[in-house]
């Protein structure tokens, strides 16, 4: 389906290139958030773009692409983690970084959380990350990863709830 | 209901930030883009199907597989005697157990027939047998 003015994923190099800049950021982000591991995430962005790529004539608009984006960059990521067992987070993520913007709080405790973020199951931490990273409403997410609203909130709630306790055990561990 | 903990929620958001995130390398969408082309074009294209009848011989295996299944099932829940199976419904059995009870209905009739057909047959070897005894003075002239 293509719109009047023209498809939304144009079948031409160059216009591909500019679709893949346009869009190469989001994809990246959560593969990069999710997987943790640089080159992984940009297999996986490209892989995701490949794809685009076969099925850009079943892309109807710009807001579709963004979906399908979103949508194909979390499978591929559930499937990769599927694949293996889950590494250590790297050590650049576990320090306190100070390049964070200002106003973000403690870079020590974005440390902390980044690390109880790595340790919570796959497919919660997915929705996280597309809540808290990604900024998209609880239908989106059922979309994107073709599962029931209903599951989306008890996994948001529930991990949140394992967030909350961590959180606090932590801080309590760091006063004593 | 998702809960609300706008502290743990905004603290999250700042773990998340998109500027934590390490930059692709500059030529990623240029290299995508032309592996992209690349690979649609070594693609094998798919041939437009050549006229022929042999592409209905598997939806046709299909179709008469699941019939057959179907076929089965329906006689392996009492759908060949329904009226039985309405019969025990009407009793008050569940639907399981009325296919069940109609199913052993069945079976009591088949076993019934068979004695019968036995009983029928053994009758008349006996009967036959009598007429050829000896101690059955009259008999043997029919």
């Amino acid at each position: 389906m293509q719109d009047a003015d023209g498809p939304a994923v144009p079948g031409d190099e160059q216009g591909f290139a500019a679709v893949v800049r346009k869009h190469q950021d989001m994809v990246h982000a959560i593969a990069w958030h999710f997987l943790h591991d640089y080159a992984a995430a940009e297999d996986v962005a490209q892989d995701v773009f490949l794809s685009l790529y076969a099925h850009r004539d079943e892309i109807a608009s710009p807001q579709h692409l963004v979906n399908w984006l979103r949508q194909v960059a979390s499978r591929k990521c559930l499937d990769r983690r599927r694949r293996r067992t889950p590494e250590p987070l790297p050590a650049e993520l576990t320090a306190p970084d100070s390049a964070g913007p200002a106003g973000m709080g403690d870079p020590w405790q974005k440390a902390r959380l980044r690390r109880l973020l790595a340790q919570v199951p796959a497919q919660p931490r997915m929705v996280l990350l597309l809540r808290y990273q990604q900024e998209l409403g609880i239908e989106e997410i059922a979309a994107a990863l073709a599962m029931p609203a209903a599951t989306v909130r008890s996994h948001l709630r529930r991990s949140l709830a394992r967030l909350r306790r961590q959180w606090r055990k932590a801080a309590q561990g760091a006063r004593s | 209901m998702t809960p609300s903990d706008p502290k743990l929620e905004a603290a999250i958001r700042a773990a998340l930030d998109a500027g934590t995130t390490p930059d692709l390398p500059a030529d990623f969408a240029q290299r995508t883009a032309a592996r992209a082309v690349r690979a649609a074009a070594a693609a094998p294209q798919r041939q437009p199907r050549r006229g022929g009848w042999r592409w209905w011989l598997a939806p046709a295996a299909a179709a008469i597989l699941l019939a057959g299944v179907g076929l089965r099932r329906f006689e392996h829940r009492g759908g060949a005697e329904p009226a039985a199976r309405y019969a025990a419904a009407e009793r008050g059995a569940s639907p399981r157990n009325a296919a069940r009870q109609a199913r052993v209905r069945e079976l009591r009739y088949a076993v019934a027939v068979t004695q019968r057909e036995l009983t029928e047959i053994t009758g008349a070897a006996v009967r036959r047998a009598m007429q050829n005894t000896p101690h059955s003075p009259g008999r043997n002239q029919l």
